[in-house]
């Protein structure tokens, strides 16, 4: 892949992008007068551009790489046993699985602080947008991909017999962050909104709508909330970088290196006489 | 700023159709259109060239995968290669225990990765003449030669023999 074909590809990929969810934002706003260049859509943008020209190849390779490994470590007869079911089955098994495991990993990873250190780097995002979606630490990223695949993987589940339900998935991950309110009636229980999503944004670590995409578990496990309005305030209430290299480093380092690492920063230089 | 129902319903219009096509795009639909190596792909019985080669397609197609609860990318960014099957058993055979060393591989029925393309482009071929699934075919051979294939290629489309 030339990088010539990956700077077009990410370009055109912005343009439908935003040419899907500005005017949406515009004419739908969930927070009223949110401008398109708001406050830190550079920042935005750095994990946009991060991520489609390097992060996500890169979170894909080890996904492979783990997936060649674990290949050899499921018994074969399992995978024949579940493969011999109708394909219909096995989606519905493979949706399932990867819901519930992506609900209780996202749950983990507002309590644990270990997952919460990446994590935070996409809660830091204080007004929310289509391009606010793309704050993700690669960890981050490298954590909740391959949780969300790994029924698959174990199941030998070919995901290409789904791609529009994967490409859905996938846009309306992006569409739950957008700046947009628009309701959708009894469909609210099936799929996850924006409103439902917001709300998992609140300023409170614990906020509670984990399961992004269907909010049946939330459900299920009594962390759905949904007030009829707005939340005052999203991001976090500790102490982050603002910056893409902060951001991108914090979560990596111990917190007196980190510390040193600023105060070494931020030291001025001397002036010499 | 209030918009009117005719904006509103336009841009409503605009964003399902405009998801609508990407949906369509991704399930691989204008692949004829956007990509020259897609149009290789034998899609009919009379159509597409199988050379003597029988090429098989190698693991990295696999790229279909959920992505993020956060974002997507709406591209397959290939950047990195994902190491191939046969260059990690290559280092898991490399890798003996600690107690005692193996020296010849102890499977007298070592199904090596040449023989297994053969093997897939001969289901490919009897897939296609019986009209059948590749997992329907492959479920005529005997159980131990069944276990050597991938599953996740058995449960695709018939798409193992290209140019």
């Amino acid at each position: 892949m030339s990088i010539l074909y990956l700077l077009i590809a990410t370009g055109a990929s912005m343009l439908f992008l935003a040419l899907v969810f500005i005017p949406m934002e515009k004419v739908f706003p969930a927070k009223k007068g949110q401008q398109v260049f708001r406050k830190n859509w550079v920042l935005d943008l750095c994990y946009f551009l991060g991520q489609y020209l390097f992060w996500s190849s890169l979170v894909l390779w080890v996904l492979n790489y783990f997936n060649f490994w674990l290949d050899d470590l499921i018994p074969q007869h399992f995978r024949l046993l579940i493969q011999n079911q109708p394909i219909w089955l096995q989606s519905i098994e493979v949706l399932f699985v990867s819901d519930f495991l992506i609900y209780w990993g996202h749950r983990l990873q507002h309590k644990v602080d270990f997952l919460w250190r990446f994590h935070k780097v996409h809660h830091s995002a204080e007004q929310l947008d289509w391009l606010a979606a793309h704050r993700e630490h690669p960890i981050d990223s490298i954590y909740t991909v391959g949780l969300i695949n790994l029924p698959a993987v174990i199941m030998g589940f070919d995901l290409e017999a789904l791609a529009v339900i994967v490409a859905f998935r996938g846009i309306w991950a992006i569409y739950i962050h957008s700046n947009v309110r628009l309701p959708i009636g009894p469909l609210k229980i099936l799929i996850g909104s924006p409103e439902l999503h917001h709300w998992h944004h609140d300023i409170e670590r614990d906020a509670g709508n984990y399961a992004n995409i269907s909010p049946i578990m939330d459900k299920l496990f009594g962390t759905y909330t949904c007030p009829p309005k707005e939340p005052e305030a999203f991001g976090i209430k500790e102490d982050f970088p603002k910056n893409y290299a902060g951001q991108m480093l914090k979560p990596l380092l111990p917190e007196l290196i980190w510390r040193k690492f600023i105060r070494k920063c931020l030291k001025k230089p001397q002036l010499h006489r | 700023m209030k918009h009117s129902q005719f904006i509103k319903g336009i841009t409503l219009t605009c964003f399902v159709a405009l998801i609508g096509s990407f949906l369509v795009y991704r399930s691989g639909r204008f692949n004829s259109f956007f990509s020259a190596d897609e149009t290789l792909v034998q899609s009919s019985h009379n159509g597409g060239k199988i050379t003597t080669s029988g090429t098989v397609i190698s693991d990295s197609t696999k790229t279909a995968r959920l992505s993020s609860s956060k974002s997507m990318v709406i591209t397959d960014n290939k950047l990195f290669t994902a190491p191939t099957r046969s260059a990690l058993r290559d280092v898991s055979r490399r890798m003996s225990s600690s107690k005692s060393l193996v020296l010849t591989d102890n499977d007298p029925l070592l199904i090596d990765k040449r023989k297994r393309d053969y093997l897939y482009y001969a289901l490919s071929l009897r897939s296609e003449l019986f009209q059948d699934s590749l997992r329907k075919s492959a479920n005529t051979l005997p159980m131990w030669l069944q276990l050597k294939l991938d599953s996740i290629k058995l449960n695709s489309k018939n798409w193992f023999y290209t140019k």
